[in-house]
């Protein structure tokens, strides 16, 4: 057996076979690996946090697109932050792969030589994971398997990956699925809070682009938002995006009266990543779609007000933290899948729920009051959201009349199961040892929801639908039947489930999805309970 | 004897093929030459004046003067201007030579200046022309004609200094439409794009045309009808993607008509660096492209003024004229059998729709042994009699015998609008080219375009009214070798400048001017870079693995890493890093958002 299989079959039994890490000696070397964009990186830096809490003796690297480094400045300390450089790389792997072979052969040795102990693979990439493969140390995240040819999700991905086949019922924000696969040091602070929105000449920052033409917010709101700014809050505006984006911001800009325009500030292209912090800082408050942007200024603790919709869903990556606020657009067909393919649907109905006059006044609300305005009216089908933080991460809770929804319910009793198996898991992986032990004990000893509840829904009266898809949904957990097939809505709140137990059937840790189970049962009956 | 002629019999005689070309220019309007404030003429192009308008004959010596380096260094001036800053230095005798990109001002330059000396030596070069150029010469620039044309300098530039760097093999995906007359265009110009060494792909959605018909007999309420083909677009939408996911191209090249609504587009550029748009329909008459226009990176016309204004007022800005061209593999000169003769052969024949002004026209050449072949006719008319085969569609191997066959090739531009010849007609139709590849004699109605790419009188016959084409046809009946003189002459100018693979070259220098960078440059395959075994040590593990390679299996990162895949073994280092490097060539580098989860 060559000797890098011979080094994968001991990974294999002692990263996935827990019981033989019990009681492990911490690493003493970490590597993270985030090779993908500005906004995962971001959403990656809680996990750094809490790395460098749970193992204060370790040394930590990160490895990132070299392009993102300025971001070392504002991101948290690292002992060690290398640059990736994709660019060179490809160039090089393109007109003389030879000499690229040696070049890579050289970087591994170099990693190797480092001594890594404990490697997290945050990049659903085959890429990350030949990396990590080459690496050969133990590995958290997405593992290698068969050989390096394959991927394996650890527990906590695979439940995660179990809501991909149903994200409507997700509420387990990317930042917290990162956090979690580091053990729960029993320490606040997992974001910065946005400050409080001071008084003055407000500077608000708009981000006008996204990734994809889905969750953009049009060109058009965006130009009477800035208009309603500058004209009705006095309002200085910043533009904020890449080079390419430029054009955007100056056909906004075109579009303005030149007294409007002249408080309309664009920044598109101008702005490294240091000045885009720097900006960012300096403003009162950010209106953005799901951008790197936004995490970023999130990251940084710059209030903000996310426009989602199409595919982006706020409990997926919304802003993170205490106090910022959401506009999601929740049409019968939402989330839709993140396909850049154009949407199906003869003028996409979701860019219309957002209508720019009302995210003015939230925003005018809020400068001004510090609270939304009582009376905003939205079209049915959006909400406004305010993000919170419990013990476990961020969750949203739905602002003015919002009566609870079959989805809800069973996506709030998903993360009460996902509470418990981010519990279980450090202990399953890592050891009860020192201030890891009392937090992870705490989740592992009985199957019931044991952090502060994040649901917003304690006793409130529930629609009699509502009540009778739960009670469906409960009977066919309890007896094992079909879901009935006049409410699809129940075989739909059950895919996650069996997604998760064929997988652990796979891994031979069926325990874990018992244990899930029990926990989503019982959050589920306590509410029905409540109503009675 | 005018400075212009004195030029030109110089040209003429060094440079037979550039006289040609400069002696068929027409000079747009705003090119202006008038009288400088102390005399002699200066020049304006649009705003930009190419000489000073008080004293350009100092403006020209204090340019020379400025000019510093040994006397025998060969030196490039990259802008003719009219010549001033040309003057000092050959009368010194410098060795010289002068890139002028635009013919109109080679032209005004030889109208207003003794270049004999420059053009003696075939020191003048037009356009894009660099042959003979000195590498390592010296460049200088002429600043306005700097201005006025940035990326040609900056090919001149790469070019002198060795880099030239040429494009490609690039990876191009051209989007046909389902059906109509652009439909063979982008078949020829995926075409032309493999002559030019890209891997050019046509994806070409025709298959799905009898689809798209068949809804139509599916209802009879329009509304439902109109949905289900949207339905259908998009899916053809959803179709493109997939394609372009798969094939990864460096540019999607769509053609008029192709099935690509503006959300595609944006959906499209996500996935693709560049998205360039042929729109080669008649803007008046078809006014989709204002809805498309403002969502590709390059969108090319037929037309120019007044349609760039109206582009500019939407707020486009990367647009460019590409006329047409011919396929030299589709249309040639074709020897014909005796019945071919007869069947497709006539005194006067025309091929194409029978769009309403050609109703009206051809009313008035009923007289001569004429034949009108092509379908969107009225049996039923006073044509009736010369409609060929029922008036049906004509395949494009057809259409060669025809214009091989037949005496006088007429060509009328098509128009809904007018009753015959359309007096503000710009662009050529495709036929001129067809027509001229084929080597086959044309009598065409005039365009303002047609001195750009052909001389009249010289290389085709041009009529203007329903008399002056009667006189010519007339004419041309009587003199067979005056026909084959035309036609020969256009032929082997569509061979010279006027094939696809020229259009679509000049094209892939648009798209790089205005978006400098983005195209990659690749190593071509026949400058392969030193075999692969020789690049690691003799006792390295990837010997190993190249000695492995079956015989039929190219020995380099493709075929170790499908080999690879092929196994299911444990990979070890050496085939870790393969595959690690190989993903880097599929440009899937960028692991996904979210980190896939």
């Amino acid at each position: 057996m060559n000797p890098l299989a011979a080094r994968e079959e001991a990974r294999e039994s002692v990263v996935l076979e827990p019981l033989v890490l019990r009681g492990a000696p911490s690493p003493r070397h970490i590597l993270v690996l985030q090779l993908a964009r500005l906004g995962d990186l971001v959403q990656t830096w809680p996990l750094l946090v809490r790395l460098r809490q749970s193992y204060p003796g370790a040394r930590l690297t990160l490895l990132t697109d070299q392009r993102l480094l300025p971001l070392n400045a504002v991101g948290p300390q690292m002992d060690e932050v290398q640059g990736f450089d994709f660019q060179g790389l490809t160039s090089l792997a393109e007109k003389d792969w030879p000499r690229a072979y040696l070049h890579v052969a050289g970087l591994l040795q170099d990693f190797r030589a480092r001594d890594f102990d404990l490697v997290f693979n945050l990049n659903f990439s085959r890429l990350s994971l030949l990396l990590t493969y080459l690496l050969g140390a133990p590995a958290r995240g997405y593992l290698p398997a068969a050989g390096g040819r394959d991927f394996s999700r650890e527990p906590w991905l695979a439940w995660i990956y179990s809501l991909v086949h149903a994200r409507r019922f997700n509420r387990f924000h990317l930042t917290d699925v990162f956090r979690h696969l580091a053990p729960d040091p029993a320490m606040a602070g997992a974001a910065p809070a946005p400050a409080a929105f001071p008084g003055g000449e407000p500077i608000i920052a708009l981000q006008l682009a996204t990734r994809h033409a889905r969750r953009t917010w049009p060109l058009e709101h965006f130009t009477r938002l800035a208009e309603f700014f500058v004209s009705r809050i006095q309002a200085r505006v910043l533009l904020l995006g890449t080079k390419a984006e430029r054009g955007l911001g100056e056909r906004l800009r075109a579009a303005l009266s030149p007294a409007l325009r002249e408080r309309v500030v664009n920044l598109q292209g101008q702005t490294g990543l240091e000045e885009l912090a720097g900006q960012l800082r300096n403003t009162n408050l950010l209106v953005s779609g799901d951008t790197g942007t936004l995490h970023l200024a999130t990251a940084l603790g710059v209030p903000c007000l996310a426009l989602f919709l199409g595919p982006a869903l706020c409990f997926e990556t919304g802003p993170y933290g205490d106090g910022h606020y959401v506009l999601q657009a929740e049409p019968p067909c939402h989330p839709c899948l993140e396909a850049a393919s154009p949407c199906p649907q003869e003028g996409q109905v979701c860019l219309e729920m957002l209508p720019p006059l009302a995210v003015g006044q939230l925003v005018a609300g809020l400068l001004e009051q510090g609270a939304v305005t009582p009376n905003l009216r939205l079209p049915a089908g959006a909400r406004v959201y305010r993000s919170q933080m419990d013990a476990f991460g961020v969750f949203y809770q739905p602002l003015g009349e919002a009566p609870p929804r079959f989805a809800d319910l069973v996506g709030l009793a998903y993360r009460q199961a996902g509470v418990w198996l981010a519990g279980r898991m450090h202990e399953f992986e890592v050891g009860l040892q020192g201030p890891v032990a009392q937090a992870s004990r705490l989740c592992a000893l009985d199957p019931t929801p044991n952090h502060p509840s994040a649901t917003p829904y304690g006793g409130e009266k529930l629609a009699s639908a509502v009540i009778e898809a739960l009670q469906a949904l409960l009977a066919t957990l309890r007896q094992e039947i079909p879901a009935p097939l006049e409410m699809p809505e129940v075989a739909a709140a059950l895919r996650p489930l069996l997604a998760f137990q064929g997988e652990m059937q796979r891994q031979g840790k069926e325990e874990l999805f018992f244990g899930v189970k029990t926990v989503f049962t019982a959050q589920l009956e306590s509410w029905l309970n409540k109503t009675r | 004897m005018s400075l212009w002629a004195k030029n030109l019999a110089v040209l003429q005689r060094v440079a037979p093929d550039l006289a040609a070309t400069l002696a068929a220019t027409a000079i747009p309007d705003d090119h202006q030459v008038r009288p400088s404030r102390l005399g002699p003429p200066y020049l304006q192009v649009g705003k930009q004046r190419l000489t000073s308008s008080y004293d350009p004959v100092k403006e020209g010596q204090d340019w020379a003067r400025a000019l510093e380096g040994e006397a025998d260094e060969p030196l490039v001036v990259f802008g003719l201007g009219l010549g001033y800053h040309l003057l000092p230095l050959l009368a010194a005798d410098r060795p010289l030579w002068v890139v002028e990109p635009s013919a109109a001002v080679a032209r005004l330059a030889l109208e207003h200046q003794d270049l004999t000396p420059l053009l003696a030596k075939n020191g003048l070069r037009l356009g894009s022309d660099f042959t003979g150029l000195p590498r390592n010469a010296r460049l200088a620039d002429h600043p306005p004609t700097r201005r006025l044309h940035p990326g040609p300098h900056r090919r001149l530039a790469r070019f002198l200094a060795g880099e030239e760097g040429e494009l490609g093999p690039l990876r191009i995906l051209v989007i046909s439409p389902l059906y109509g007359g652009s439909h063979p265009i982008a078949g020829y110009t995926a075409r032309g794009f493999q002559q030019l060494g890209h891997e050019a792909e046509l994806l070409d959605f025709a298959p799905f045309y009898s689809g798209y018909q068949a809804l139509a007999r599916v209802t009879k309420d329009q509304r439902a009808e109109h949905k289900l083909k949207q339905e259908l677009l998009r899916f053809l939408g959803e179709t493109l993607l997939a394609r372009v996911r798969d094939f990864k191209p460096d540019l999607v090249f769509a053609l008029a008509q192709s099935p690509v609504a503006p959300p595609l587009l944006q959906a499209l550029k996500s996935e693709v660096p560049l998205v360039a748009y042929w729109f080669v329909e008649d803007f008046q008459v078809l006014t989709y492209w204002q809805d498309l226009a403002p969502e590709v990176d390059v969108f090319f016309t037929l037309q120019k003024e007044p349609f760039f204004s109206e582009l500019k007022r939407r707020g486009v800005k990367n647009y460019a004229c590409l006329p047409l061209a011919a396929d030299l593999e589709t249309y040639h000169p074709d020897d014909l059998s005796p019945e071919e003769k007869r069947r497709f052969g006539a005194a006067l024949s025309f091929v194409g729709a029978g769009y309403h002004n050609r109703r009206q026209f051809f009313q008035g050449l009923t007289d001569f042994d004429f034949k009108i072949w092509g379908s969107e006719w009225a049996l039923n008319s006073p044509l009736g009699l010369h409609l060929q085969n029922q008036a049906a569609r004509v395949s494009a191997e057809d259409s060669v015998k025809i214009f091989n066959a037949t005496r006088i090739n007429l060509n009328l531009h098509s128009s809904p609008f007018h009753a015959g010849i359309n007096p503000q007609g710009d662009y050529l139709n495709p036929r001129v080219f067809d027509l001229a590849a084929c080597g086959a004699f044309q009598l065409v109605d005039w365009r303002s375009q047609l001195p750009e790419f052909f001389t009249p009188d010289q290389e085709l016959a041009t009529f203007a009214s329903l008399a002056e084409a009667r006189e010519k046809i007339a004419y041309f009946l009587a003199h067979e070798d005056e026909r084959q003189r035309l036609a020969a002459a256009a032929r082997e100018r569509v061979l010279r400048e006027h094939t696809y693979a020229h259009r679509l070259a000049a094209a892939l220098e648009i798209i790089q001017d205005l978006h400098p960078g983005t195209l990659p440059c690749r190593r071509r395959q026949e400058q392969a870079p030193a075999p692969v075994k020789a690049s690691f040590p003799a006792d390295h593990p990837v010997q190993a693995l190249l000695d492995r390679l079956p015989e039929d299996v190219t020995p380099d990162l493709e075929g170790l890493v499908n080999r690879i895949k092929e196994s299911s073994d444990p990979l070890t280092e050496p085939e870790a890093i393969l595959w690690f490097l190989h993903e880097f060539r599929r440009k899937v580098h960028r692991p996904g958002a979210n980190g896939g989860c």
